[in-house]
């Protein structure tokens, strides 16, 4: 049997600053190989208030998404358990290095990198911020690709194809 | 780009000039997507008319309510009874009247529990346990008291789910009344734990409750000329629409609570104290904010635990719903605002915990959506709008609205010890003046422009999204709105699934992106990029104006934006609200002709020009210093090795004179007219047809701007060919320069080519540390301020 793995609740008093009646909670990424092909070069923009909650979640105690070395390893420790590439054999790779984020009140972006073996088939798993909201879709956009060509991540389907191989 | 020197003559020329290329497999998707709707819209009648307007025989329903309701305050509960009195204006003879009991969404066996699919235990978000937890222990539901006509006589009923049908013993007959009362109880539910639209949060601190009361009584369920009844199920995401009448509503709750609700408070004498009551009137006619109830007081009043009740009387009219919120721990302040002539109360109820935000923000958002919301569809009819801080955010009713956003706990929001430049403590100050913008502004769509939510949650959500978004930016320069822009829609029109704006509540994929962005940016393209402000904004006005406190359907607000513009939009309904397409245009190919003005003097020495400036192969360029036989042997030379093929002969000029003696003097003028003619085609990738805003840049470095309508595109919408006769050299052409489209991909939006630097190598160029800063981890990781 599975065991659930619960985040343990701190009772926030933020309250979301977008919440409307019908709340939704999207993030979007720009997916882009370096100029050497080995590593994946991520933008991914995220609800700032989204994100803030997650990180205060995981640390027990009340964090604000600001940029300082502490929040900026935080995110990516974050990101290294809910934004990864899988090979078809198992092989897990992870954000490494979180070059920077943008944080303002419509969108906070965080530009981060994953090294990845390329000459293998790759899926991408993007569960960021499913933590906080059920309903929270994902898209990410393969630079490499036609735009219609985006891939959406939805709780149900968390993981998608990403790349082919070299 | 070397021209092209046409010699097929003037009249070749024209035809070339309105001639798109065409392919077989092209020619339907033109007229297809340029059909008129006709068949996807409903046929006009009396009641609702071609041109979008009301029809002389239209008609609504009427419902009006007395209701008494008491909140226990320690086990959470509503008890209420309400006499409802209802109008039947329609033509129809009525059997029975179906209610609306929204409550029983909360039954452990309602449809929208049984519904519920089982979530993905690899994700589960503590919010999703806490919600199926305290649902599953809720004993929720309408506890179904006493149903009776005016004499008191029991009413037969049946309940379905989350509406109830009342039978009536005798046809309710055309232009008649129908007075019957219903007593229920019901449990609140903890609106923290549970994604409700009303419910309590409770405050360990100090031990109180905060109610935010909402879809809380038995409600006459819409009965119209194009549904019949409105009686589909309340599964939490469609809201809901209703009859619109007046309400008395008896609100009464333990005496140090302070009550908040739709209408006009009846009672003050009753239930304010003298100095409540003196700052109560003195904010009625004060332009400047005043409390009601000061932070001190509502800080005071937590400790407080009243042993007697007090009763709140309330009357509304004219409104389709009633909301209410009671808490001790209320601060109340209050200032007149405008809406036009009229003169409308603005008022904040909110506990410390949302200090000191809301104090601030709260009240002079609400005044600043009347002011910008009136202007663009009617004056405000209402005598009060209120905003509510509790669990609930954000919710609208008429009057009243539940906002959310609360700083952190020590009273500061998002760090405001943060560096002056740093933007990380704007965000709850902008995300509360936009949630308070946006559900007071549902005020206009839907409580008073009543389309229906539970069908078309676009017509109140995107409709107010778009002014909502009109209003941030008059709030300051680059309010940073979340969604109007069209840029910011490209993500989602781009991915997959996705289902038409027009698809129902409850099976809209994406919701958020769907109901309330993407109608909002077609609105803002509508306004900006293909109506024009003028326009737009006087058929804006019409179409609420014409519906103020009646029923519009989607057909009602698409053929008015057309009836009072002038503008055929059907193109583009079909295309932003029926389909699922995406801008994205690519300036695919430039060519450039020159007239052959036939004169043997002119065209020669342009051919010899063309000629010349073609550089030499390489092939030719190695060659050049070597011996030719030709050079070795000069005998071998003849008549066509000594001609110049750009000499002009007697054969040439007698050409010449014959194609002038064809001519008439106005084809002659013409053909000496020395003009560039470009050919520039567009490829329609994306399918959604769209103007084309474009910028020309000319050889001596002026600029113009120009803008094509979307019809362009009405014959063939894959692919068109735009001709451009100018004097000057076209240097350069740029499709969509203001991001005024939605354009899915702009790196093929220029002619020539830019290039596009992804957002990861922007950002890469402008973070890299200078020199000094590269030697320690620690100090290229640390923030410049």
């Amino acid at each position: 049997m599975n065991r659930l793995s619960l985040i343990i609740f701190l009772a926030l008093l933020v309250g979301a600053p977008g919440a409307l009646a019908h709340p939704w909670h999207t993030s979007f990424a720009e997916l882009g190989w370096n100029d050497d092909g080995d590593t994946l070069e991520v933008s991914l923009r995220v609800l700032p208030e989204d994100l803030e909650t997650a990180l205060t979640w995981r640390r027990g105690e009340t964090v604000v998404l600001a940029d300082n070395p502490d929040v900026r390893s935080q995110t990516l420790a974050y990101l290294a358990e809910r934004f990864l590439l899988h090979s078809e054999s198992g092989e897990v790779f992870r954000p490494g290095r979180l070059l920077g984020m943008e944080i303002g009140h419509d969108a906070a972006w965080l530009y981060f990198t994953i090294a990845a073996d390329t000459g293998l088939r790759l899926s991408l798993y993007n569960a960021v911020l499913m933590d906080v909201e059920g309903t929270q879709t994902n898209r990410a956009r393969p630079l490499w690709l036609a735009p219609r060509d985006t891939l959406l991540f939805t709780a149900a389907r968390p993981e998608q194809s990403l790349w082919q191989g070299r | 780009m070397h021209p092209t020197r046409t010699a097929l003559g003037l009249l070749a020329l024209l035809a070339f000039s309105i001639s798109p290329t065409l392919h077989a497999t092209d020619r339907q998707s033109g007229p297809e997507k340029f059909a008129q709707l006709d068949y996807l819209l409903d046929t006009p009648t009396e009641t609702r008319l071609a041109s979008g307007a009301p029809g002389p025989v239209y008609w609504q329903q009427r419902a009006d309510y007395d209701i008494e309701v008491t909140i226990d305050d320690r086990a959470q509960r509503l008890i209420g009874r309400e006499t409802i009195t209802y109008h039947n204006q329609s033509p129809h003879s009525l059997r029975y009247i179906w209610l609306q009991l929204d409550q029983n969404r909360f039954r452990p066996d309602s449809d929208d529990m049984l519904t519920k699919t089982a979530p993905d235990f690899e994700q589960f978000p503590y919010k999703t346990l806490a919600n199926l937890l305290t649902r599953q222990d809720f004993e929720g539901g309408v506890d179904l008291k006493a149903i009776e006509d005016a004499n008191g006589k029991a009413l037969n009923y049946t309940v379905n789910k989350t509406m109830l049908r009342i039978d009536l013993a005798e046809a309710l007959a055309p232009g008649e009344q129908f007075r019957f009362s219903v007593a229920w109880e019901h449990n609140i539910i903890d609106a923290t734990a549970v994604g409700a639209r009303g419910g309590y949060e409770y405050f360990e601190a100090d031990e109180n409750y905060l109610y935010e009361i909402a879809q809380w009584y038995p409600r006459v369920a819409a009965y119209t000329d194009y549904q019949g009844w409105q009686n589909k199920q309340f599964l939490g995401n469609g809201e809901f629409t209703l009859e619109l009448g007046t309400f008395e509503v008896a609100i009464t709750v333990p005496a140090d609570h302070i009550v908040a609700a739709t209408g006009v408070l009846q009672n003050p004498g009753d239930v304010l104290s003298r100095k409540q009551r003196q700052r109560y009137e003195k904010a009625q006619t004060s332009t400047e904010q005043r409390f009601i109830v000061t932070p001190e007081e509502a800080k005071q009043n937590e400790s407080s635990r009243a042993s007697v009740k007090k009763t709140w009387r309330f009357r509304a009219e004219n409104v389709r719903d009633f909301a209410f919120a009671s808490s001790r721990k209320f601060i109340w302040d209050a200032r007149m605002a405008k809406s036009g002539s009229r003169d409308v109360l603005a008022m904040s109820f909110y506990p410390n915990e949302a200090e000191p935000l809301w104090s601030q923000y709260s009240t002079p958002a609400v005044a600043h959506t009347i002011d910008v919301y009136s202007r663009f569809t009617f004056e405000y009819p209402y005598p009060v709008s209120i905003s509510v801080n509790g669990p609930v955010g954000g919710m609208e009713y008429p009057m009243i609205t539940f906002n959310k956003p609360r700083p952190y706990k020590d009273g500061t929001y998002w760090d405001v010890r943060q560096k002056p430049d740093d933007k990380t403590w704007e965000r709850s100050k902008y995300g509360l003046i936009s949630v308070i913008i946006h559900e007071v502004g549902h005020n206009y769509f839907p409580m008073i422009v009543n389309s229906d939510e539970r069908q078309w949650t676009w017509m109140d959500e995107g409709l107010n999204t778009f002014l909502q978004f009109v209003t941030e930016q008059a709030w300051e320069e680059e309010y940073p709105s979340r969604r109007g822009e069209p840029e910011k829609i490209v993500e989602y029109m781009i991915s997959a699934p996705q289902v038409p704006i027009m698809t129902n509540s409850e099976s809209i994929y994406q919701f958020g992106s769907n109901a309330y962005a993407k109608p909002a940016t077609a609105l803002n393209i509508l306004r900006e990029s293909i109506m024009g402000r003028e326009l737009f904004d006087h058929a804006f006005r019409e179409y609420a104006t014409r519906w103020k406190f009646k029923r519009p359907t989607p057909a009602d607000f698409f053929r008015s934006m057309e009836d009072a513009s002038a503008v055929d939009l059907d193109w583009f309904w079909r295309g932003w609200f029926y389909g699922t397409e995406y801008v994205d245009v690519a300036v695919d190919n430039i060519a450039l002709y020159q007239l052959d003005t036939g004169n043997p003097e002119v065209e020669k020495a342009w051919q010899k020009t063309q000629k010349d400036e073609r550089e030499p192969t390489l092939g030719q360029q190695r060659n050049a210093e070597a011996e030719t036989l030709l050079q070795r042997y000069p005998q071998l030379r003849d008549f066509y090795t000594e001609s110049d093929e750009f000499s002009v002969t007697p054969w040439d000029y007698a050409q010449y004179e014959q194609l002038q003696q064809s001519l008439t003097d106005r084809e002659k003028a013409l053909l000496s007219v020395d003009k560039n003619f470009y050919a520039v085609t567009f490829r329609n990738i994306g399918g959604l047809v769209t103007p084309l805003p474009l910028r020309i840049t000319y050889g001596d470095g002026e600029v113009e701007e120009l803008q094509i309508p979307a019809e362009i595109w009405r014959r063939n919408a894959n692919e068109v060919t735009k001709l451009f006769i100018t004097d000057r050299e076209i240097t350069g052409i740029e499709f969509d320069p203001y991001r005024s489209t939605a354009d899915a991909d702009t790196a093929n939006n220029a002619w020539p080519r830019k290039p596009e630097t992804s957002r990861f190598k922007l950002f890469k160029e402008k973070e890299e540390p200078n020199p000094m800063r590269r030697d320690e981890q620690e100090k290229w990781e640390q923030p410049i301020y």
